[in-house]
C-alpha cells in the first residue's frame, strides 16, 4: 500500500513540476504507458489472489484516473500560459485602412424616378413609354401645337434626318414627354386612365441652365369628373412625400400650354437664406412644374370624347427636381460621367426607394 | 414685355403698391420675370443741409462741412468743388451701401479730420455718370429719405420697371393697355381707356395704297393709311424719352419714338415712311424671287414669293408687319409721312420672320395676333401725337380691305367652370369678368352666346372662356380635393416586366461595385461610325455641336468617351455602366434599350492586401452571366460565338447567344485600334447586353423541389494536358455528359498555360484542373464504381480533346 501511495506522490509531483506538454507526454508513457509502471501493476491484477485483487484493483484503477486528471489539468493550465505568451507578443497595426469596398453608385436621375414613380403608383398611376424619335403629329400636332402656332419655335426642337422623299414632315426628337399622353390615349382601352411617363426628351439649348437632353415626368389622369381640384391635391401629395416637408404649401399661377386649358404653373413656398434654398417655409415661391386640364382638342385628336371625359396632365424636370432635392448644383454635369461626381451624388444600391422603408 | 409702374398707370387708376400689382400679374398668368425697382437703392440715403463749411486745415482742395440730417448735425470732409453753405445735400451715414463705389462706407479720417459720411454724387447713387460735383437738392427735406424726396421732386427716377413673360396666346397683352384691362377685371383699380379724338383733317393723301390679289385675301386684307404734311421732326420730349428709355429703347426721332411707343403702349405696331422719299403709290403684294430690301437695322435681305412686302415705284420699302426699309425711312429732317396700319397674317408673318432669321418687335407682335379693330383707332392716336409733338396737317384715311375681324359665337354652358376646376364661381361674376375683358354676352339663349373681343384671338371654344374667367378669379380658389377611387386598370404590375428587370439589373450592377453612368443620347461621327456596324446611321438635321451629330447605336461610345475623360483626371481604376435607349434607325420606335458596362484599370484602388489585379475579360463574362441568370435565363442554354463586332478584340471576345438567332449579349475586350483612335489608355474590357432580347419569364412564381442526396459524395480532381486552343467549356461539358445522375458539378479550379507551362506540359499545350463533385442519390458508391467513372471521364476526355491525364 504504502507502494502504490508513494508511486501516486511521484507522479503528482512530476506532474505539477512539468513545464511543457511534452514533459507531460513524457510523465504519461512513464506511467500509463503500454509498458508503463501503472500500467505493469494493473496486468499484473489478473495474476492476483481474489482477495488481494479485491483490495488492490480498485486502488489502482484509482490511481490510474488520478494521474489522467492531473495530466489535463496540467495540460490546460500550460496551453493557456502558451496563449498568453503568443498574445503578449502578437498585435496588430488595426489602424491600417481595410480592404476597398466594393459598392457602385446609382445615378440621381435613376434614384429620383424610381422615388416619384414610387409616389405615383401608390396614387394609382401606372407607368406608360413612348419612343424618343417622335413623329410631328404625335409631339406637336395632336398636341394643339399646329405647325405655325409662335409656341412650336419655343421647343427648340431637334430634328432627325429622314427620307426626303415620304413627302411627311421629318420626326423630331422628343421635345416633352406628352406624346405619350396621345399613344396612350388614343388605344383600345386608352381612357380611363392615370399614367405617368418619365423619359429623356431633347431641345437643342445648351448652356449654364440647359442641357441638350434631360429628363422629364409626365402624369395625365383621364376620367368622367376629375377637375382642376384633383389636380391641385395629386401635386400636393406628391410634392409633400417627394419632399418629405408635410405641410408644403403649393401656388397655382394661371399660365397657357397648348395642351391643357385651363393651365398653371405651379410653385411651391420656400426661403433662400445665404443662397440656401428651403422648401416648404419663407416669403419665396419656387416654380416646379406646369400642368393643367387636358384640352379638348387633345382629346379630340385621340378620339376621345371630351364631353364625356375630362382631366388632367402635369409634366416636371426629373433632373430639375433631383437638384432641388439633394442640393446638387449644375445640370451639366449628370452627363459627364465624371467618377467624382458620381460617387459624391450618386446612391447606393441598397436604398431602393419605397413609401413604406424611406424614399431615400 | 417691359413696362414702368406709371406708364400702366396712365390706363389703370390703381392705388394699389406695386407689390400687389406685381402679386396680380402673376396671379392672371402674366408671369413677372424681373422687377427694378430704384426705391430701393435710394431709401438707405438722407436728404440733409450744409449748415457750415469750412477749409480743411491740411488740404486746398477739400472743405469740412457740417451736414444736418435732421436729428443731429454731421461733420463730413467733402472734395466736391460745388460745395455751398445752405446747400440740398443726399447724405449716406456710415454704414451705408454705395451702389456706385460697390462698397460700404465708413467713419474715416481725411488727412487727420475725421469724417462721418458722405455727400453723394450722382454717379455714386448709379443714377448717371455724372460725378464732377455732388447732388444739389433745391428743396431738402432734411432727415427724411431720399427716395421721399424723389417721389416728389423727380418721380420718373424711382419708377419700377416691370418685366413680363407673355405667353403666346396673349397677343393683347404685349401692350400695357391690355395689361391695365387684365388688372382691372381682376379688381386691380378702374381700366382708363384712352378718349380717341378725331383729328381734323381736309384733304385727301397723295398716296394711296393697292392690295394686290395675291395678299388681300389673307396676308394683308386691311391697310390703313394717312399722310400728314408739313412735320417738324426732331428729338422727343422727356416724357417719351423717358418712356421708351425707362424700356431699354433708344429714342431716335419723334416720329420714330411714336411708332415704338404705340408698339408697347397698345400693342400696335405701324410704320412711318418719309414721304417725300416715296415715288408713286404703295403697292402690298408678294415679292418676287430674288427681290431685296436694304432694312432700317442697316441689313440686306433677299426676299422671295412667299413674304408680303409693301412697295413703292422704286422698289420693296418694307417687308409687312416685320421691318421697314432704310431708303424710306424717317430722319430729323422728314417733313412729310406716310404712316401705315394694316393688318399683317400671323402665320405668314411668322414664316416670313423665321426664314429671314429677324425678330423684332412688330414681328412678334404680328406673328400672335393685333387686334385687327384698332387699326384705325390706332393711326389716330398717332397722327393726334404727332401733330401735337410736331405740327403738320394730316390728310384722310386712306382705307383699303376690310377689317378682317370676325366675331364667333361661342355656346357658354353655366356649369362649365366648376365641372371643369371644381371652383364655384357665381354666373354673376361670370359674366362681370367676361364683359370686362371685352367679351359680348348674350344671356337671353341658353346656353349662354359670347362673343369674343378683336383682341383676343386666341378664344375660340368653351374652354377658352373657362380659362378666362378661372384666370381672373385666381387659382389659389382651388381647394385640394382627393382623386376618387380608381374603378379600372389593373392593381399588380404596374410596370412592364422589361423595365422592372431594368431597375433590378441597375441595382445589381452597382452592387458590384459599378457605377451608373447617363451620358448623351448624341455621338459624333466617327463614334458611330466605329460602333454603328453599318446598322443605319441616325443623324440630325440641326445638331448643335459636331460632337452630337448622331443617335447613338450603342451605348459604349459614351462609356468610352468618360472613362477617356477620367483617365485624364487622373483616375485610371473603375468599372461603369449605363442603361439606355440605342437607335436602329430614324422611324418612331425603332430603338432599344440595351446595358452596356466598362471595366478600366484595376479591380481596386491600390492597397495594402496585395490582391489587387488587372480587370480582364471574365469580369465582363461574369457581369453578363450575372445579368442574364437575374433576367431569368438559364446560363447552360447559352452558347459563346466568336463572331462579335468589330469594335472588340477579335480573339478575346464572344457573343452570347440563345439559340440560332437571338443575341442576348457580347463581352470582350475593346480593339485596342478603337481604344488607340479613342485616346484611351490600356483597352478597357466592355459588355452590352440586350434585355429586349430575351424571351418574357413563362410567369412561374413557385420553385422546383429541392432534391438533397443523404448519400456520401465523392470528389476528385484530375488535371489534363491539352493543346493550347481547346476551350475549357468543351472538356467540362464532355465530363458532364457522362453521367447526369452522378456528376454533379464541373469546377475548373486550375489553368496552367503560357512559356511557363511549356517546360512542363510541351509547347503549344496547357493544363486544366478540374474539381469533379460526384452525388449518388440512392446509394453508396462503392470503390470500383468510382474508379470506373474516372476512368470513362479520362477517356471520354481524351476523345473529345486529345487530352491526356497530367
Amino acid at each position: 500500500m504504502d507502494d502504490l501511495d508513494k508511486i501516486k506522490q511521484n507522479y503528482l509531483n512530476s506532474i505539477s513540476t512539468a513545464s511543457s506538454l511534452d514533459d507531460l507526454e513524457q510523465i504519461r508513457i512513464k506511467g500509463l504507458g503500454k509498458k508503463g509502471e501503472v500500467t505493469s501493476l494493473m496486468k499484473a491484477i489478473g495474476s492476483m489472489e481474489e482477495s488481494e485483487r479485491r483490495v488492490k484493483a480498485p486502488k489502482l484503477n484509482f490511481l490510474k484516473t488520478e494521474i489522467i486528471e492531473e495530466i489535463e489539468k496540467k495540460k490546460l493550465l500550460i496551453t493557456e500560459e502558451n496563449i498568453n505568451k503568443r498574445i503578449s507578443v502578437e498585435w496588430l497595426d488595426v489602424s491600417r485602412p481595410s480592404r476597398p469596398s466594393q459598392m457602385g453608385k446609382i445615378h440621381p436621375i435613376s434614384q429620383v424616378t424610381e422615388e416619384v414613380v414610387e409616389i405615383f403608383s401608390n396614387l394609382g398611376f401606372s407607368i406608360a413609354e413612348g419612343p424618343q424619335i417622335e413623329s410631328d403629329w404625335y409631339n406637336f400636332d395632336a398636341l394643339n401645337i399646329p405647325p405655325e402656332h409662335p409656341a412650336r419655335q419655343e421647343f427648340d426642337t431637334f430634328y432627325v434626318d429622314s427620307n426626303p422623299d415620304s413627302g411627311s414632315p421629318p420626326h423630331v426628337l422628343r421635345t416633352h414627354t406628352s406624346p405619350v399622353q396621345i399613344r396612350h390615349m388614343e388605344k383600345e382601352n386608352g381612357v380611363p386612365c392615370r399614367i405617368i411617363v418619365p423619359g429623356k426628351v431633347f431641345r437643342s439649348d445648351y448652356d449654364q441652365t440647359h442641357t441638350p437632353m434631360f429628363n422629364q415626368l409626365e402624369g395625365l389622369a383621364i376620367d368622367k369628373d376629375l377637375t382642376m381640384s384633383h389636380l391641385k391635391w395629386t401635386l400636393e401629395e406628391f410634392c409633400r412625400a417627394f419632399f418629405e416637408v408635410e405641410d408644403l404649401e403649393l401656388r397655382f399661377r394661371s399660365s397657357h400650354f397648348p395642351f391643357t386649358e385651363p393651365s398653371a404653373e405651379v410653385d411651391i413656398r420656400c426661403s433662400w437664406e445665404d443662397g440656401i434654398l428651403k422648401l416648404g417655409q419663407g416669403e419665396s415661391w419656387l416654380e416646379i412644374l406646369g400642368s393643367g386640364m387636358v384640352h379638348p382638342k387633345v382629346l379630340t385628336a385621340c378620339n376621345v370624347d371630351s364631353n364625356c371625359y375630362q382631366g388632367f396632365a402635369f409634366g416636371m424636370g426629373i433632373d430639375r427636381l433631383a437638384m432641388l432635392k439633394y442640393g446638387i448644383p449644375d445640370l451639366r454635369s449628370f452627363f459627364e460621367g465624371d467618377v467624382r461626381w458620381l460617387d459624391h451624388y450618386g446612391f447606393d444600391p441598397l436604398n431602393i426607394p419605397s413609401t413604406n422603408s424611406g424614399l431615400r | 414685355m417691359k413696362f414702368s409702374f406709371s406708364w400702366l398707370k396712365t390706363y389703370l387708376e390703381c392705388d394699389e403698391n406695386v407689390n400687389a400689382v406685381l402679386d396680380a400679374l402673376n396671379d392672371l398668368g402674366l408671369e413677372v420675370e424681373q422687377v427694378i425697382d430704384p426705391t430701393e437703392h435710394f431709401s438707405n440715403f438722407i436728404t440733409g443741409k450744409i449748415v457750415d463749411v469750412r477749409k480743411h486745415p491740411n488740404a486746398d482742395k477739400l472743405s469740412v462741412c457740417s451736414v444736418d440730417v435732421g436729428k443731429n448735425q454731421h461733420q463730413i470732409v467733402c472734395g466736391a468743388p460745388n460745395v455751398k453753405l445752405g446747400m440740398g445735400v443726399v447724405v449716406a451715414l456710415p454704414g451705408t451701401f454705395i451702389p456706385g463705389l460697390g462698397k460700404k462706407i465708413s467713419v474715416g479720417k481725411i488727412r487727420e479730420v475725421e469724417s462721418y459720411g458722405m455727400m453723394c454724387s450722382e454717379f455714386e447713387l448709379n443714377l448717371s455718370d455724372q460725378h464732377d460735383g455732388i447732388i444739389c437738392l433745391d428743396e431738402p427735406n432734411v432727415g427724411k429719405s431720399f427716395t421721399e424726396w424723389l417721389k416728389i421732386n423727380d418721380p420718373t427716377r424711382i419708377d419700377p420697371i416691370i418685366d413680363i413673360a407673355i405667353t403666346p396666346n396673349r397677343p393683347d397683352a404685349l401692350g400695357v393697355r391690355g395689361i391695365a384691362r387684365d388688372l382691372s377685371a381682376k379688381g386691380l383699380g378702374k381700366f382708363l381707356d384712352r378718349k380717341s379724338n378725331k383729328v381734323l383733317c381736309n384733304y385727301q393723301s397723295p398716296i394711296s395704297v393697292i392690295l394686290k390679289n395675291n395678299v388681300a385675301e389673307k396676308d394683308c386684307p386691311y391697310f390703313v393709311g394717312r399722310y400728314i404734311q408739313g412735320l417738324k421732326n426732331g428729338s422727343s420730349p422727356e416724357w417719351l424719352v423717358n418712356r421708351l428709355t425707362s424700356i431699354g429703347l433708344r429714342p431716335i426721332s419723334t416720329l420714330v419714338d411714336l411708332t415704338n411707343f404705340l408698339t408697347f403702349d397698345s400693342a400696335r405696331p405701324l410704320h412711318a415712311f418719309d414721304a417725300d422719299k416715296l415715288k408713286g403709290d404703295l403697292v402690298v403684294r408678294k415679292a418676287v424671287n430674288g427681290e431685296e430690301i436694304e432694312a432700317l437695322d442697316g441689313k440686306s435681305y433677299k426676299l422671295d414669293n412667299t413674304m408680303t412686302i409693301i412697295a413703292d415705284d422704286q422698289g420693296v420699302q418694307a417687308v409687312g408687319g416685320i421691318i421697314g426699309g432704310n431708303s424710306s425711312g424717317c430722319t430729323e429732317t422728314t417733313k412729310n409721312v406716310f404712316i401705315e396700319s394694316a393688318y399683317f397674317d400671323p402665320v405668314s408673318t411668322a414664316m416670313t420672320g423665321r426664314k429671314l432669321g429677324l425678330i423684332t418687335d412688330a414681328r412678334y407682335r404680328f406673328e400672335r395676333g393685333v387686334d385687327p379693330s384698332f387699326t384705325i383707332p390706332g393711326i389716330e392716336y398717332y397722327t393726334e401725337l404727332a401733330i401735337k409733338l410736331c405740327g403738320g396737317k394730316p390728310s384722310t384715311l386712306v382705307c383699303s380691305g376690310s377689317n378682317p375681324y370676325k366675331a364667333d359665337m361661342i355656346n357658354f354652358r353655366e356649369d362649365r367652370v366648376q365641372r371643369v376646376t371644381g371652383i364655384k364661381v357665381p354666373i354673376k361674376r361670370q359674366l362681370e369678368i367676361l364683359k370686362k375683358l371685352g367679351f359680348v354676352c348674350d344671356t337671353k339663349k341658353q346656353p349662354i352666346l359670347v362673343q369674343a373681343p378683336s383682341w383676343r384671338p386666341d378664344i375660340t371654344g368653351e374652354i377658352d372662356l373657362v380659362e378666362e374667367i378661372i384666370r381672373i378669379t385666381s387659382l389659389d380658389q382651388l381647394i385640394a380635393t382627393p382623386l376618387p377611387e380608381k374603378n379600372f386598370g389593373a392593381t399588380i404590375s404596374k410596370q412592364s416586366e422589361l423595365r422592372q428587370n431594368v431597375n433590378k439589373i441597375r441595382r445589381y450592377l452597382a452592387s458590384k461595385g459599378m457605377r451608373e453612368c447617363i451620358s448623351y443620347s448624341f455621338i459624333n461621327e466617327t463614334q458611330a461610325r466605329l460602333f454603328g456596324e453599318g446598322k443605319d446611321k441616325v443623324t440630325l438635321s440641326n445638331s448643335i455641336s459636331s460632337e452630337m451629330t448622331h443617335l447613338r447605336p450603342s451605348l459604349l461610345p459614351g462609356l468610352l468617351t468618360s472613362s477617356k475623360k477620367n483617365q485624364a483626371r487622373g483616375i485610371h481604376d473603375f468599372s461603369s455602366f449605363e442603361i439606355g435607349e440605342v437607335f436602329t434607325g430614324s422611324e418612331p420606335g425603332q430603338e432599344n434599350i440595351e446595358i452596356s458596362g466598362i471595366f478600366v484599370g484595376c479591380d481596386q484602388e491600390r492597397n495594402a492586401f496585395q490582391n489587387r489585379r488587372s480587370y480582364d475579360v471574365f469580369d465582363a463574362k461574369s457581369v453578363v452571366e450575372g445579368t442574364l441568370k437575374y433576367l431569368g435565363v438559364k446560363l447552360e442554354s447559352l452558347q459563346l460565338d466568336r463572331q462579335v463586332p468589330k469594335f472588340f478584340h477579335p480573339n478575346k471576345s464572344a457573343l452570347v447567344r440563345l439559340g440560332k438567332f437571338k443575341v442576348l449579349g457580347v463581352f470582350g475586350e475593346l480593339h485596342p485600334h478603337i481604344g488607340l483612335r479613342m485616346g484611351i489608355k490600356k483597352c478597357p474590357v466592355i459588355f452590352s447586353i440586350f434585355p429586349e432580347q430575351i424571351p418574357e419569364n413563362s410567369g412561374k412564381l413557385k420553385k422546383s423541389k429541392l432534391s438533397q442526396s443523404d448519400y456520401p459524395s465523392v470528389v476528385r480532381d484530375f488535371a489534363f494536358v491539352v493543346d493550347e486552343g481547346i476551350e475549357a467549356q468543351k472538356i467540362m461539358a464532355t465530363i458532364k455528359k457522362i453521367n447526369k445522375d452522378l456528376i454533379q458539378e464541373v469546377k475548373l479550379f486550375d489553368v496552367f498555360e503560357g512559356p511557363q507551362a511549356y517546360q512542363q506540359v510541351g509547347r503549344g499545350k496547357k493544363s486544366l484542373a478540374f474539381e469533379i463533385l460526384i452525388q449518388p442519390k440512392d446509394k453508396t458508391l462503392e470503390d470500383k464504381e468510382i474508379e470506373n467513372l474516372c476512368n470513362k471521364i479520362i477517356l471520354e476526355v481524351n476523345n473529345v480533346s486529345g487530352g491526356v491525364l497530367r
